[in-house]
């Protein structure tokens, strides 16, 4: 939630996660990066962390710095909620992804492939991003907590529903042949 | 080294080279050569294209060049596009990353057209430059 | 046989040729020459037709990738390779002297073909330039293509994995595109 409330902030701030057992990890969200703890090596679910904010010094964020921030804000808005919604989502809300994340950074970047298309093609809650997507509504609900918090996602609470098109005759699941071709799946 | 459409020295043995083929051959409508990427160096009559037909000539020779080699038929000699109203021969300048294009009206012989541009593609061997081998 | 074209297009040096080289099963066909330009270019080649690679799905059904000459001297090539694609991954050298302007001029050389096919933009060279940032691409993309949701990668074209990751990315928004989208036509 802090991190979420963080995009929101009309000054730049830095913002620091202390977790227990872990160490500290400073978030600077002007450079997309972070310092700290690799995402390997956090747990799903920390016993106990304390969050602080601090005005981000003046000078601007040194450019390749520190960890792709994509990285660690997938792990946490991923695990973060379970399969709930996170807080700051509306129900009944659809979203559709503005900009994709660094593929790099995120774990089996290839089976994400898919689920970010159909949220790039169209407006979708989870219930929908699920059918579209061929994935658990649980897998589809924490994509969205993630990518919300990443700052990626509109919502478009008045988007109509998607017609969605059985696959074209000319690339009809194209790219499930594709990944198991390349050994991905 | 100086690129042979910038070379003035070049420029002129290839206008020459053109002047000759038209005296030889009256059906020549037009020829030009040009370097392997694309650029004119000299054509007859002058072309008002901005360098367009040069750039295709590379392209199709390059293409011909890959059949070629795709099809283990060795180098690729010359090729003809033939069409209603003429031929066009392509082939390269022996020695020179440089291709000669040129359209012969349908009165010609293949036979001839074949032959005179041969004759003039091996006259500009001895053009100043390198003789590398065109890039695979 | 079922064919799915996708061409690689980009400014001269970007990475065109070298990308299909990694994702390619079979020996690319390429047609390149000796540069004379070096002004516009410091490279020794340069594609003059087109660059050829493939990815075979099986017996019958083939990824066609094209490599479009990145010279606007030899544009005649895009409109005749335009035709039957149905994506374009778009690379750009972010350490040329204007990434965002090449970026701005190839979507609008292409416009035509982006309102019926599907794009991705590998940013190349992107670790040795920091500038411009991805969100700056991002940006010129969205003002080009509003609507649209268009994948912008750091790409490194010599590995393979990263290439794969950017065509594999390109299918699925084909596929979604065409399933999902409303106001675009199927490809």
């Amino acid at each position: 939630m802090a991190i979420h409330s963080v995009r929101r902030m009309p000054s730049p701030v830095l913002l620091r996660l202390d977790i227990v057992g872990f160490g500290p990890i400073t978030i600077d969200p002007r450079s997309g990066t972070y310092l700290g703890v690799e995402v390997a090596a956090l747990p799903a679910m920390p016993d106990a962390l304390s969050i602080e904010t601090h005005p981000a010094p003046a000078a601007p964020a040194e450019t390749g710095s520190g960890n792709a921030l994509d990285g660690l804000l997938w792990f946490i808005g991923t695990h973060a909620f379970g399969s709930e919604r996170a807080t700051w989502l509306w129900p009944g809300d659809r979203y559709r992804l503005v900009r994709w994340p660094r593929l790099v950074a995120i774990p089996d970047a290839h089976d994400e492939v898919p689920v970010l298309a159909a949220l790039g093609a169209a407006a979708l809650n989870a219930a929908e991003l699920a059918e579209a997507a061929d994935i658990t509504p649980e897998r589809a609900q924490r994509t969205i907590n993630a990518l919300s918090l990443m700052g990626l996602l509109e919502s478009e609470s008045a988007a109509p529903p998607p017609t969605p098109r059985p696959p074209t005759a000319a690339t009809g699941g194209l790219f499930g042949r594709l990944r198991k071709r390349l050994g991905w799946g | 080294m100086t690129a042979p459409h910038r070379d003035p020295d070049t420029v002129e043995a290839c206008a020459r080279a053109l002047a000759e083929l038209k005296d030889t051959c009256p059906s020549l409508v037009f020829a030009s050569l040009v370097t392997d990427d694309g650029f004119e160096i000299v054509s007859s009559p002058s072309s008002h294209d901005d360098g367009r037909l040069a750039s295709m000539s590379s392209s199709v020779q390059a293409l011909a060049d890959a059949v070629a080699r795709e099809m283990a038929v060795g180098v690729s000699e010359y090729m003809i596009i033939a069409a209603e109203s003429g031929h066009i021969i392509q082939r390269r300048v022996p020695g020179h990353q440089i291709v000669l294009a040129a359209l012969f009206d349908h009165h010609e012989t293949l036979g001839k057209a074949l032959s005179v541009s041969r004759v003039t593609a091996e006259r500009l061997r001895t053009l100043p430059g390198t003789t590398t081998a065109p890039a695979a | 046989m079922s064919e799915h074209v996708i061409l690689v297009a980009g400014p001269m040096g970007a990475g065109k040729t070298t990308a299909i080289r990694a994702v390619s099963e079979t020996p690319v066909v390429s047609t390149e020459a000796v540069n004379t330009d070096r002004a516009t270019s410091d490279k020794d080649t340069t594609t003059v037709a087109l660059d050829y690679g493939e990815i075979r799905i099986d017996d019958e059904e083939r990824i066609r990738l094209y490599g479009l000459p990145g010279q606007r001297r030899f544009e005649f090539m895009w409109r005749i390779l335009v035709d039957r694609a149905i994506g374009m991954i778009l690379l750009l050298d972010n350490s040329r002297p204007d990434p965002l302007a090449d970026l701005a001029e190839y979507l609008e050389a292409f416009d035509g073909f982006l309102q019926r096919g599907s794009l991705v933009v590998g940013v190349t060279r992107h670790d040795h330039a920091g500038t411009p940032q991805l969100g700056e691409h991002i940006a010129v993309v969205a003002q080009r293509l509003p609507g649209r949701s268009v994948p912008v990668l750091p790409l490194d074209p010599r590995d393979s994995a990263e290439t794969r990751l950017a065509l594999m990315s390109l299918i699925a928004t084909i596929e979604m595109e065409a399933m999902l989208s409303t106001t675009r036509s199927t490809p």
